[in-house]
Order: structure tokens, then sequence, then C-alpha cells
């Protein structure tokens, strides 16, 4: 997984290489170049790309299909190459979802800043996301901790510290995490 | 089955700001279909109100029989749970009425609730897991299915493998948000084809979950890039797709297929049960193996049938008994394929067994040995008989089954016979590749 990993899928096989150009001139990485959108899913599915540029027009199907599925499935982030019309058609229709639209003809300048600020983007969100994930397992474990403090205050007279060593203790001589004790607490005394 | 009254569903469409409705039946072949409503349909949706044409529907009616209703089922309600979607989208299973108020006797779901009700009658719920089998194709440039399981055009960083795993593995994770219970799921012998089972439930919570299952299988593919077919035999060569269709009767909350005391530990009921779908099952092929094509799975040498006997040790005989005993006493039917209208597929199964039970059907004994490797003559002497070989055989003998004809009612039963008529008539007048390969230069 590169965090600076691009996919393409262009039926023309000639732009396709000429963005290719544009990109890895700048120091992005184009693992591949696609020719249809199911290709596009299924490399960007196993390859893990940061960011996928698609065509609008595909052979076996649009750019925004394929982008509603990549982007809906939170794969990675999708820049469609499109016409006026077809712009407006995909942002009314996916205001949610990260896609973004460029209108072709596509200037080299355009293009790059449009890549390298996704990129950097979608970096910071992955990292976000991931922050995110561990403060609701933090939660989580200390929702159970909690809980399993209280049954033991209450069934069994101790104080909130004393509880809380007792949790800590067991953990502590048998080897398992914190989260794990207060569950098998709550299950014995519920 | 979850239970949601029509205000339960009314609140949910609200408070989930859901914005189409798609109410779906299935057609007398086992496709679905689907009228889809905006959101401010609902109430009219709920009081039965909602109309379509039923001439649109193949096997339905002719042009003039056409206004057909559909009536929600709201225990069926679920939003369906694609991330690819802009808007919000959700279903629920309809019967389909006449516009007299009477069911509609080519809905393939008012004949399997017919039946449940003569099982009920004489006090048994009827339980089904069904084991579905699919391939997953890869999708050419074009956006044609291939009969290609790995990549020829390029090489992946994780295996081919990978991604027909990744696909199964968010499969099982959307049909365990749509409230699916999955037994098992796994990659299956031959490359590409996957397995998923789920939980045993009554038999019209199971037919729902199947429609339901492809659905999902399909969908999921599709995001996948990939597609995926329920065809029974996709590639001469490997195994087939098959549905095993684990069932069992039960009767005031206790299994009726089991008796400790037997010494299989089944009951004179299992037993009759069994004699039953054994005597009908030629004419039930019809229906559980529907295509020309479901007969080029039933040959011997991949794990499918062939013959008609049943088993306790053996692992692919047409009907097999698995070791589980208790609550999970149970027979596996192994014939089906996952092209059939479980609705049809199910009812006769349990036509077929309860005729066995009413008219206290005799089981001949079962069959251990090898009977793949019998010639005709030892299978005569055994009285072991086959399945029909192709769709012509297997409607014949739909045509001349009474039972088949009372369980489907003539409405369905004539048109499923004529529509498969004419599908074996096209094959059968159409010039196949093989007769190109094997004639064209000798001749």
């Amino acid at each position: 997984m590169g965090r600076s990993e691009i996919i393409i899928a262009i039926s023309n096989v000639e732009a396709g290489n000429k963005i290719k150009q544009v990109l890895t001139g700048s120091g992005f990485t184009v693992t591949e170049i696609c020719t249809s959108g199911n290709e596009a899913i299924r490399k960007v599915r196993t390859l893990k790309p940061s960011l996928l540029i698609a065509n609008y027009e595909l052979p076996d199907t649009t750019g925004f299909e394929v982008a509603k599925i990549i982007a809906g499935n939170n794969l990675c982030t999708v820049l469609l190459l499109t016409n006026d019309i077809q712009k407006g058609y995909v942002e009314s229709r996916a205001r949610d979802l990260n896609v973004i639209c460029l209108n072709r003809p596509v200037s080299r300048v355009v293009l790059l800043n449009s890549v390298e600020l996704l990129i950097k983007s979608s970096i910071r969100i992955q990292k976000l996301e991931a922050e995110l994930n561990e403060m609701k397992v933090n939660l989580d474990t200390r929702k159970l901790i909690d809980k399993a403090k209280g049954l033991l205050m209450q069934k069994t007279g101790l104080s909130e510290q004393e509880a809380y060593r007792k949790i800590q203790k067991q953990s502590m001589d048998t080897g398992v995490p914190m989260k794990e004790v207060s569950k098998f607490i709550i299950d014995m005394m519920e | 089955m979850a239970k949601y009254t029509p205000e339960d569903v009314e609140r949910m469409v609200m408070e989930q700001d859901i914005k189409f409705i798609r109410l779906q039946f299935t057609d007398i072949f086992g496709t679905l279909k689907n009228v889809s409503i905006t959101s401010d349909l609902l109430e009219k949706a709920l009081n039965n109100q909602c109309m379509f044409d039923g001439s649109s529907i193949e096997g339905f009616v002719r042009i003039e029989e056409s206004d057909m209703y559909l009536r929600p089922d709201p225990n069926t309600f679920v939003v369906y749970p694609w991330r690819a979607q802009s808007d919000r989208v959700a279903r629920m299973i309809c019967d389909v009425y006449n516009p007299d108020g009477t069911p509609f006797s080519g809905d393939p779901r008012y004949v399997l609730k017919k039946i449940l009700k003569e099982a009920a009658d004489l006090g048994y719920t009827f339980n089904v897991g069904p084991e579905c089998e699919f391939f997953l194709f890869q999708v050419d440039n074009n956006g044609v299915p291939t009969t290609v399981t790995h990549d020829n055009a390029g090489y992946f960083d994780l295996g081919p493998v990978d991604l027909g795993e990744n696909a199964r593995r968010d499969m099982c994770l959307l049909l365990e948000e749509m409230g699916f219970e999955i037994e098992t799921s796994h990659h299956e012998g031959a490359g590409g084809q996957h397995e998923i089972d789920f939980k045993y439930a009554d038999a019209l919570e199971t037919a729902d979950n199947i429609m339901t299952f492809k659905l999902v299988v399909k969908t999921v593919a599709h995001q996948h890039g990939l597609h995926a077919s329920f065809m029974p035999k996709p590639i001469a060569g490997i195994n087939g797709s098959g549905m095993h269709t684990n069932q069992s009767l039960s009767k005031d909350g206790e299994n009726a297929f089991y008796n400790p005391e037997d010494k299989l530990a089944l009951s004179g009921i299992a037993y009759a049960y069994i004699a039953g779908v054994m005597k009908h099952i030629k004419a039930m092929t019809a229906l559980t193996n529907p295509l020309v094509n479901s007969y080029k799975r039933l040959i011997p040498g991949y794990e499918a049938p062939v013959y008609i006997a049943w088993s306790a040790k053996n692992r692919s005989p047409l009907i097999r008994i698995p070791a589980s005993r208790g609550a999970s006493t149970r027979i596996e039917l192994r014939n089906p394929d996952p092209s059939c209208n479980p609705y049809l597929a199910l009812a006769v199964m349990l036509a077929a067994g309860l005729d066995g039970i009413k008219n206290n059907l005799k089981l001949v004994g079962s069959v251990e040995a090898n009977i793949y490797n019998m010639g005709s003559r030892e299978r005569a002497e055994h009285g072991i008989d086959s399945l029909p070989r192709d769709l012509y055989e297997a409607v014949w003998e739909l045509k001349n089954s009474e039972l088949m004809r009372k369980v489907l009612g003539e409405h369905i039963f004539d048109r499923y016979i004529e529509a498969k008529l004419l599908e074996w008539d096209d094959y059968r007048t159409k010039v196949h590749k093989w007769e190109i390969e094997q004639y064209l230069t000798k001749y």
C-alpha cells in the first residue's frame, strides 16, 4: 500500500500514458493503467492505491459508477475526468462521496495541483480515521472497565479505587488485557 | 425474520431517510422482480393498494387479466446496506393478489404458503437450511462476464484468489447486516467457486432469504468487478454449483425426524418423508433443476447425485443423512441447484415428503456401496433408478405427476411446462459448438 500510489482508468492507452508521464515526472507512482471500469475496481481492491483517476467514459460502465463503488466503499479517493454536463451530474448526485471532478482538457498544472492536494488530504484523512478508530476502541474498553468496576463495587462493596486495582491486578497476574478481564467479570456477575 | 408492523416500517423509512422502496416478488422462473416506489407512496403500498401490470411478467398472465396487486410483508422490510449509492433504498417482499382480493394462483410464494399450511394443519413446521454454491468470474473489458476465474491480462500483488475471498467476506458482512445468520462460508472445490451456508429457518423465511442472498451475492460481486453466477454447470470438467438442501419437520417444538430408539436415530416420520421424496423426485427435478444446463451437472464424477438412493454414510448420494441428531436431525437433498425458484423447489420437496407421511410409504434400504461402480444391471437388481438425464425427461415426468399438478396449481403447472418445453426446443434446435467441432471436418 503506497501513500502516493495512483491507478488510472481510461480506455485510450495513449492518453493514459500521457497522464502517467505527467504524474511520474512529479514523483508520484502510477501503479496501473486500466482500460475498463471493472478492471479498475479489481485493481483498486487488490493494490489499494491512494487515488484513482478515471475517465467518465469507459467501455464497460461509467467512471461515475466506478467512483460510487470505490468511494462508496471507502477504498480510495476518486478523481473523475469529465465534461461540464457530467461534472454537474456527478456533483448533484454524489455530495457525500469522496469524488472530485476535473473538466477536460486538464492542464498539467491543474492535474498536478489537484493530485497533490487530494493525496495529501487522503493521507491526513486516513491518519484521522486511524486515530478515531483507536479512540473508539479505547472508549469501548473504558466503558467495559467502568461497568466491571461498578459491578464489583455493587456486589462486593469495594471502593472505586479498590475495584480498579482488583481488575488491574488480575490483568497483570494472568497476562490477560484489562478489557477481557472486565468482560469476564461482567459475564460472571450479571 | 424480524417482526415489524406497518407503523414500524413507516417510522424506519422516515428515521433513516429512505428515498426508494422496492416492492419485490418472484416470477415463476425464480427471477426477482421489483416495483419501485418513492417513500411518499409507502402508505399506499402498506394499504395493499400498489398495482402493477401482470402481463409484463413472463408466465404471469395474458394481457386481458393484467391488474395485479402487491401486498408487502412488513416483516421482510430491510434497508439495502450497499455503500455505493447516493440514496438509501429499502425493500419489502410482497405477495401478489388478484383485484378481487384472492391470492394470485401464479404467485410462487403463495404456492409455498399453501403447502406450508397443509403441513401446519398436520402440526408440522418445515425447516430448511440451504448450502448455495456459486462461481465468481472475471468481467471482460466490455463488461461481459467470462468463465475465467483468474486474471489473464495481468498480475495482482495479492493472488487472484484473494479478490474472490474479499468479495465473499464482504458478502457475509452485508448479509449479516441484513439479519442473516451465516453458518459457514468457504472456497469450494472448483477454482473460483464459493459456498455460503445460512442457518436453518422455516421454509418461507428460507425461500425469501435465498432470493435476497442471490441479490446480495450478485451486487457485491459487481462491486468487486466480478460476476457471480448461479449457473449449475458453467464449466465442463470441474464441479458444478449445487444447492444442497437440508430439511426437517418439527412438531410441538421438537424435531419430528429424531427417534433415539432407532438404529439410525431417525423416526418413522423421517423414513416416510424420505420415501415420499424418492417416489416423486423425478417429477420434482423439473423444479429443483430447472435449466437445460442443470442436467450437465448431474453426471458422475463431480460429487453431484445421479441415482435415486439414500445413504447415511456415502458423501454423494441423492439423499444424505448428516451425522447430527437431536434437534439438528435432518436429511440433505443434494440434487437441487441454485438456479431453481426456491419457493417452488421447497414447496415440491415438502409436498413429496408429506405425501410419504400421509400414505405411510415404506422406504427402501439405504445404499452404502458405491453406486457409480455398479453397472446398469446391478443397479436394476438393487432397484436403483436414475434422475432424469435432461430437461425434457424431467418435464415429461412433471407432466405425469398428479401430486405436482396439485401442489403447483393449474396455472403454474401449465405455464411452467409450456415455458420449459419451449426452452428445451430452443436448445434442441440450435447447433452447438460440440457438433461443429465433432462433425464439420469429418463429414
